[in-house]
């Protein structure tokens, strides 16, 4: 063997060392029940009267909580200045978050070499690929939006545009993704309303998901005096043809949306409905609400 | 020299899957976890066999949602492994298992694209039930041979039901998208829909020319399937053999041609047992009502085509509620009523649509009557252990109570069923709303105490006042300000005459109470300065409206 050759199957030995570690480390930190967390005890008398490990509500806490750690490492104390200009290493990190969102969106399109398509988590199942980068993806919106929520506290220019990274992912498939997306356009409520119009009525008129609806749904009402009529259209649309659950939870978050110019276009929508619906109650109890507000 | 070049390859293929994992793998990868927002282990596991009803592992149903409302809802979808011997009794389970799948099937596409024509609807029809067929073979609830309500879970519990609904999706996140068959199979639909809508926009379908509508249609069902399985990025993974996850697009192809649960389906065209708009709605006594062919109807609820429910004790007049809410109070004025079975009443069925009709609205009262035991709105609950507070009954988590916690009740629900378990809407500090269940009469003692409060003032140290009490002194919150009325509008043919208008930040004291309807629509008597009058301060259901009205504190 040479010492071309060795020097070679030296680098191999050692890249490949220092990828089994990664992998390791991956696996190490891969999904996996936590069986003693989740063995609630149960109370006896009512059978779904389960204590549970997680309240839902808090579920996306630990991705942002670990978006706000990763944020702090690099903030660092000593970079906190009162200048309006972000630090350069901030301002890096935000750069480096989106290009590593394009990356991972390459990979979605089309996997390569570059792609992390053997790694554990990937090969664990069928879907193991895609969940692994929706999960990439999750992680660096939340970082980005930590990081803009950082800099509006502190009133400093935004390094990223925040318009856009919504933009771009209130399209992706994923709504755990969208979810993020919406995250980062409440962000734009005070400087860019139109901008959360569209993004919102975008989600709400694209998910199946009514906790994304509901989500998208308080951004329209905070923003709708920037395009009433974009809001009203993407409100019917969805009561019209939108999924099950979406449906739903238009007709529960009805009310502040009512005006005396739209209350007859909804009411033919509630006219349709079928009577014993869930969708048909709520409808019926806000427009009720909404002619108390007018009449008394 | 080759040696020396295929060490090259090694070597930049290692550093390529450093690169990877240096791009991809530096950030935390086990957020999976963080939303997967319920995960069990299995709990008195039934080891499942690849047959028709009985695949995969059965985990211990209670734990994951109500068995008595499988009892109530799903009977006709529940298969008894004791019988598993029995071909008839297969044959009845597979018949309405499909039914159910055409029906969700059918009813989804058409719902979202009115316009779809026969032969897409039937081709969706189709490759739903392949799914199902691939996921679990029809498999959702069973009682075990050995005894006990089962209900199917996979990949390590995380998958669901039998579309295999895995936790991760967001859908999941506030909803029981998973252990209501409904429910489950309502995902599996929507989700594989959306995949079906994306694939026929997919590069592998649209390279295809000359095809068939039908070899279309078959084209985009595996690509909506590889989707639906693989994720996204997966739409075209049915035209690589060579792929990883290729054989289970080769099954799912396989199922969709053989079509085998047809030996099992007596017809095609089985009427489905259950309402299914009825169980989206949660109002289980329509989902089981059956339309009424000349029955004796005294003692059972009667569904009108109009929407009210109506009861009958003398067969000479009906007793009547608009909403089903109203009407379970109503309903447990009578235990017959509770235990019997519910018909649906046709408009043209003018022997009883003809009788004269009394309407009851105060739905507290009512409950308050029917079941003393209960809590009502505005009493002081306190709960003697932790209790999961849900965002909807049956739904998802959203807070804890703690022992010797106090909490103003919002409002109560009752169940229909024959256990009559009683649900109490609550706000915790952090103003998060959620349902608690205070078990049945016989166990409620054991999980809540109840302080009677006929719309007084709890003690502020220990319970937090969301709703007006008598005493309390309010400030109008409404813009326009409110009208001050002579009578609440819930009194019938009352003058609706109004004294004269309180401007916001006007402060009133409140002399009286009155909640009512199916909104727990809230009335008050106040005195002001100058008069006394009633003023309404808005509603507790769907969503706590007084904010809008009132100012309590």
């Amino acid at each position: 063997m040479n010492s071309r050759l060795k020097l070679a199957t030296q680098i191999a030995i050692v890249m490949t060392v220092a990828v089994a570690a990664s992998m390791a480390l991956i696996r190490a930190r891969s999904p996996r029940v936590e069986l003693a967390q989740v063995k609630a005890a149960e109370t006896s008398i009512e059978d779904n009267n389960v204590l549970e490990p997680a309240p839902s509500t808090v579920q996306s806490a630990p991705v942002a909580a670990r978006a706000k750690a990763r944020l702090e490492m690099i903030q660092g104390r000593n970079l906190k200045s009162v200048s309006l200009k972000t630090p350069a290493p901030v301002r890096a990190a935000a750069e480096e978050s989106v290009l590593r969102l394009r990356k991972i969106r390459t990979c979605e399109k089309n996997p390569s070499a570059a792609c992390p398509i053997l790694s554990a988590v990937a090969k664990a199942s069928a879907s193991g690929y895609s969940d692994q980068l929706v999960d990439e993806t999750i992680a660096e919106l939340a970082f980005l939006r930590a990081l803009a929520e950082s800099e509006a506290l502190e009133r400093r220019t935004p390094s990223f545009s925040v318009a856009e990274v919504s933009g771009a992912y209130i399209k992706h498939r994923d709504d755990n993704v969208r979810e993020q997306a919406l995250g980062l356009a409440e962000l734009l409520a005070k400087t860019d309303p139109a901008t959360v119009v569209s993004i919102a009525s975008r989600a709400l008129t694209s998910t199946i998901s009514g906790p994304l609806a509901s989500q998208a749904l308080d951004l329209l009402q905070a923003s709708r005096d920037a395009n009433p009529r974009l809001v009203d259209k993407t409100l019917l649309n969805a009561l019209k043809t939108g999924g099950w659950d979406v449906r739903d939870a238009v007709a529960e978050k009805l009310l502040p949306f009512l005006t005396p110019a739209n209350r007859d276009t909804f009411s033919r929508v509630l006219a349709e409905a079928p009577v014993r619906s869930k969708l048909a109650l709520r409808m019926r109890l806000n427009i009720e609400e909404f002619d108390r507000m007018d009449r008394l | 020299m080759k040696v020396s070049k295929k060490m090259g390859k090694m070597l930049l293929s290692a550093v390529s899957m450093l690169l990877a994992t240096s791009i991809i793998g530096v950030v935390a990868i086990d957020e999976a976890k963080s939303n997967v927002p319920f995960v069990r282990d299995c709990a008195g596991k039934d080891p499942g066999v690849w047959e028709w009803g009985e695949a995969a592992d059965g985990c211990d149903a209670g734990r994951f949602g109500s068995v008595s409302r499988v009892k109530y809802v799903y009977r006709d979808f529940v298969f008894d492994r004791s019988k598993a011997a029995d071909v008839e009794v297969r044959k009845d389970y597979m018949t309405n298992v499909s039914a159910l799948l055409r029906e969700m099937a059918t009813q989804y596409i058409k719902s979202r694209r009115a316009d779809v024509q026969d032969d897409e609807v039937a081709a969706f029809v189709k490759a739903i039930r392949t799914v199902a067929h691939q996921e679990t073979f029809w498999s959702h609830y069973r009682i075990a041979a050995a005894g006990g309500y089962k209900f199917t879970t996979g990949d390590h519990t995380i998958s669901h039901g039998m579309m295999q609904i895995n936790q991760r999706f967001h859908a999941s996140r506030d909803q029981d998208r998973s252990f209501d068959l409904v429910g489950n199979v309502g995902f599996g639909v929507e989700h594989f829909y959306d995949e079906w809508d994306a694939a026929s926009k997919a590069k592998c379908i649209n390279r295809v020319k000359n095809q068939t509508r039908a070899q279309t249609f078959e084209n985009i069902t595996r690509a909506a399937y590889a989707s639906y399985n693989g994720g996204p990025g997966a739409v075209c993974r049915w035209t690589n053999p060579g792929h990883a996850w290729a054989k289970n697009d080769r099954n799912y192809f396989r199922k969709l041609k053989a079509q085998e649960w047809s030996e099992w389906v007596r017809t095609e065209d089985y009427k489905l047992t259950v309402d299914l708009d009825c169980i989206r709605s949660g109002d289980e006594l329509c989902a089981v009502a059956k339309e009424r062919k000349g029955e004796f109807i005294a003692s059972r609820p009667l569904l009108m085509e109009d929407g009210t429910t109506c009861v009958t004790v003398d067969g000479k007049s009906l007793n009547c509620a608009r909403e089903a809410r109203t009407f379970t109070c109503l309903a447990g004025l009578s235990s017959e009523v509770v235990k019997a079975s519910p018909l649906k009443i046709k408009a043209t069925d003018r022997e009883i649509t003809d009788l004269p009709k009394k309407f009851y609205s105060n739905r507290l009262e009512l409950c308050a009557k029917s079941f003393p035991s209960m809590a009502s709105i505005g009493d002081v609950v306190t709960t003697q252990a932790a209790i999961a507070a849900k965002k909807e009954i049956g739904g998802k988590t959203v807070g804890f109570t703690k022992k010797g916690q106090s909490f103003q009740v919002l409002d109560v629900e009752i169940g229909l069923d024959d256990k009559e378990v009683r649900q109490y809407r609550i706000r915790f500090p952090n103003k998060v709303e959620g349902w608690i269940s205070a078990g049945d009469a016989s166990t409620t003692e054991s999980l809540i105490s109840i302080r009677r409060m006929a719309m007084t003032t709890p003690d502020a140290k220990t319970t937090q006042a969301w709703l007006p009490t008598k005493g309390a002194h309010i400030e109008i919150a409404k813009a326009d300000g409110l009208k001050l009325l002579v009578n609440p509008e819930t009194v019938p043919d009352s003058s609706q005459e109004a004294k004269g208008r309180l401007a916001k930040g006007a402060k009133v004291e409140v002399e009286e109470v009155q909640i009512t309807g199916a909104a727990n629509e809230i009335w008050l008597r106040v005195k002001s300065d100058s008069d006394v009058g009633y003023i309404y301060a808005g509603r507790t259901f769907p969503s706590l409206t007084i904010d809008q009205w009132i100012k309590v504190n």
